[in-house]
């Protein structure tokens, strides 16, 4: 016997939810959300088919995103790392020396601002680009000359960028915090050698100390975060170009917007990745509290 | 079978209609010149066969094979054998002219490409291990042999490492029909091509339209609203007006048109061989009417 889905119990409910999932495909959040699972298809079948013509874009685009981006990363990650242990030298003679580099550095370079600086950056240099790269070509009809030749544009723009970007984004996390500790141990060192403090502080005790204050969460996180906030930036950058119109003063507008959303959107999904992490701590916090 | 079979296309642009009821039929080899004034909708028509526009009504079908219309794209299996060339050429800026040829090559063969890595590891034989292993460049320097070929037929060899900035407008012209051509497309759809060209760069590139049309018999759909270019063809013409398609007749039958517009149209175009050199107060008046011709 064969059902009527338009005359089942379940016939209304069905409908509401089609409804509801027409109503949020056609949003831009849904629209961007269906681009990003569109392009995991797209990578997904380049793989599984061993397509090759997206290749070489793809290792552009990591090179652009990340090689070419390491001495910005770099600049701003010693300058960081630095202010952070000039920060926590001011309330060293309050809590003690003990572990205590280890512990803020872990929980504030490598689980907090790490992710959060580079994603910044690259959203302001990479993101920005790529907004424009695509505005443009959509402006001077390059998009549909692609079309035109058979190419999907979402296949051979989208896919190697945001892919690219987030491997890029890894990579230069794992950059950004390796310099920033590095930069955070000189100066520490410089400072306890000047201010002649009591302190055994070499490479190898600092070293100890983030690895032990370092826990599978923080490990699994600094994977993570880097390539959500890289799917973030580089999908809504990808979304903002190709849905502009053939008036070049969209592209201006859709490169702002990039920006202002990616923060925002990186922001936000920093807080929801950041309840992991009380939902991790949750035992200790309730035994203290 | 009809090459090109458009029928009762219709388009809007807001509250405008851009094209109503526009049709076109083709036969394999012709060459079709859509005339008619700047803004009438000539572009948006081709633009509309080349499925990067969406008509809100119309059928398109390609030798006998139905676009999809309720959402069309260039990448329709049914428009495969079609290749479209844009005004500006919209070559890929950032990628030398070899480079852009050889783009949608390589799309073409990933196309193609349907067997799984893993599944063709497993199944090949040990005798054609070394040569699919070799595949990836074997594969490319067949695809660049192809390239090279495009390029000198469309006389562009030498420009092979430039980047389209590099090069003149007619030169990247010439560049995107080679692009356009490299996929071997039975129909031709152009835009404009001979916009901005000086003199001699626009009779080099109407020879090589011509051969392509001559020795592929490549159906050419071009639009213009300069006359001479179908006579240098030997095409036909179609006139936009009022956002519909005259019949396409040959160019020395226009004169003798049925539609008042196109034979004023034609009259308007100045001509010297007719001995008559027109002012632009007489194509203004022939064009609006006497009655709005401007008061001195």
């Amino acid at each position: 016997m064969r059902i009527d889905p338009h005359r089942s119990f379940y016939a209304p409910a069905a409908r509401a939810l089609e409804k509801l999932g027409t109503l949020f495909s056609r949003s831009g959040f849904g629209s961007a959300v269906s681009l990003f699972a569109r392009l995991l298809r797209l990578f997904a079948e380049s793989v599984r088919r061993g397509h090759q013509a997206t290749n070489q874009l793809l290792v552009s685009q990591i090179y652009f995103t990340s090689v070419e981006a390491v001495p910005l990363i770099a600049l701003v990650a010693a300058l960081l790392g630095t202010v952070v242990v000039m920060q926590a030298l001011t309330v060293m003679p309050k809590v003690g020396f003990g572990g205590f580099f280890g512990n803020i550095m872990v929980i504030v370079i490598i689980r907090e601002l790490g992710p959060l600086f580079t994603a910044f950056l690259v959203t302001g240099r990479s993101g920005a680009a790529l907004a424009t790269l695509i505005g443009n070509m959509k402006v001077d009809s390059e998009v549909d000359a692609l079309e035109s030749l058979g190419i999907d544009s979402v296949r051979y723009l989208a896919m190697p960028a945001v892919i690219g970007m987030m491997v890029g984004m890894f990579c230069l996390n794992t950059v950004f915090w390796s310099v920033a500790v590095f930069a955070g141990f000189l100066f520490a060192k410089a400072s306890i050698v000047l201010l002649q403090i009591q302190v055994n502080m070499d490479l190898r005790v600092f070293m100890g100390e983030i690895v032990g204050a370092m826990g599978l969460p923080d490990i699994v996180m600094s994977v993570v975060k880097p390539v959500v906030f890289g799917a973030i930036i580089s999908t809504l950058a990808c979304w903002n170009g190709l849905r502009i119109p053939r008036d070049a003063r969209k592209v201006p507008v859709a490169t702002g917007r990039t920006v202002v959303v990616s923060y925002v959107m990186v922001i936000l999904a920093d807080l929801l990745l950041g309840a992991f992490y009380l939902g991790q701590y949750y035992r200790q916090l309730k035994g203290v509290i | 079978m009809l090459a090109i079979d458009a029928s009762d296309i219709v388009f809007d642009l807001g509250d405008r209609r851009v094209l109503d009821h526009a049709k076109l039929q083709a036969e394999p080899g012709e060459i079709i010149c859509i005339w008619g004034p700047s803004g009438g909708g000539k572009s948006t028509f081709l633009r509309v066969l080349g499925g990067i526009e969406k008509p809100s009504l119309g059928s398109v079908r390609f030798f006998g094979r139905e676009c999809d219309m309720a959402k069309p794209s260039p990448l329709d299996e049914a428009r495969d054998e079609v290749g479209f060339v844009f005004q500006n050429s919209a070559l890929i800026f950032n990628m030398t002219i070899f480079d852009n040829i050889l783009l949608p090559l390589k799309f073409r063969r990933d196309k193609l490409r349907s067997h799984r890595r893993v599944h063709r590891l497993l199944t090949v034989s040990l005798r054609d291990l070394p040569l699919m292993l070799w595949d990836r460049h074997g594969g490319d320097r067949d695809l660049r042999e192809r390239v090279d070929r495009a390029m000198q037929n469309m006389l562009v060899y030498d420009l092979k490492g430039k980047f389209p900035h590099e090069i003149s407008l007619g030169m990247q012209k010439r560049a995107a029909v080679a692009r356009a051509m490299a996929l071997n497309p039975k129909v031709l759809l152009l835009d404009e091509p001979t916009g901005g060209l000086d003199p001699l760069s626009r009779q080099s590139f109407l020879a090589l339209v011509s051969n392509l049309n001559k020795l592929r018999n490549v159906t050419i759909v071009l639009v213009t609203h300069e006359l001479d270019l179908p006579q240098a063809l030997g095409a036909k013409v179609s006139v936009m007006h009022d956002g519909a398609l005259t019949e396409p007749v040959p160019f020395d039958r226009l004169r003798d048109s049925d539609v008042p517009f196109v034979r004023e149209l034609f009259l308007a175009e100045k001509r010297p061989e007719d001995g008559e050199m027109l002012t632009d107060e007489r194509i203004f008046e022939r064009l609006s009417g006497p009655q709005a011709a401007p008061k001195e």
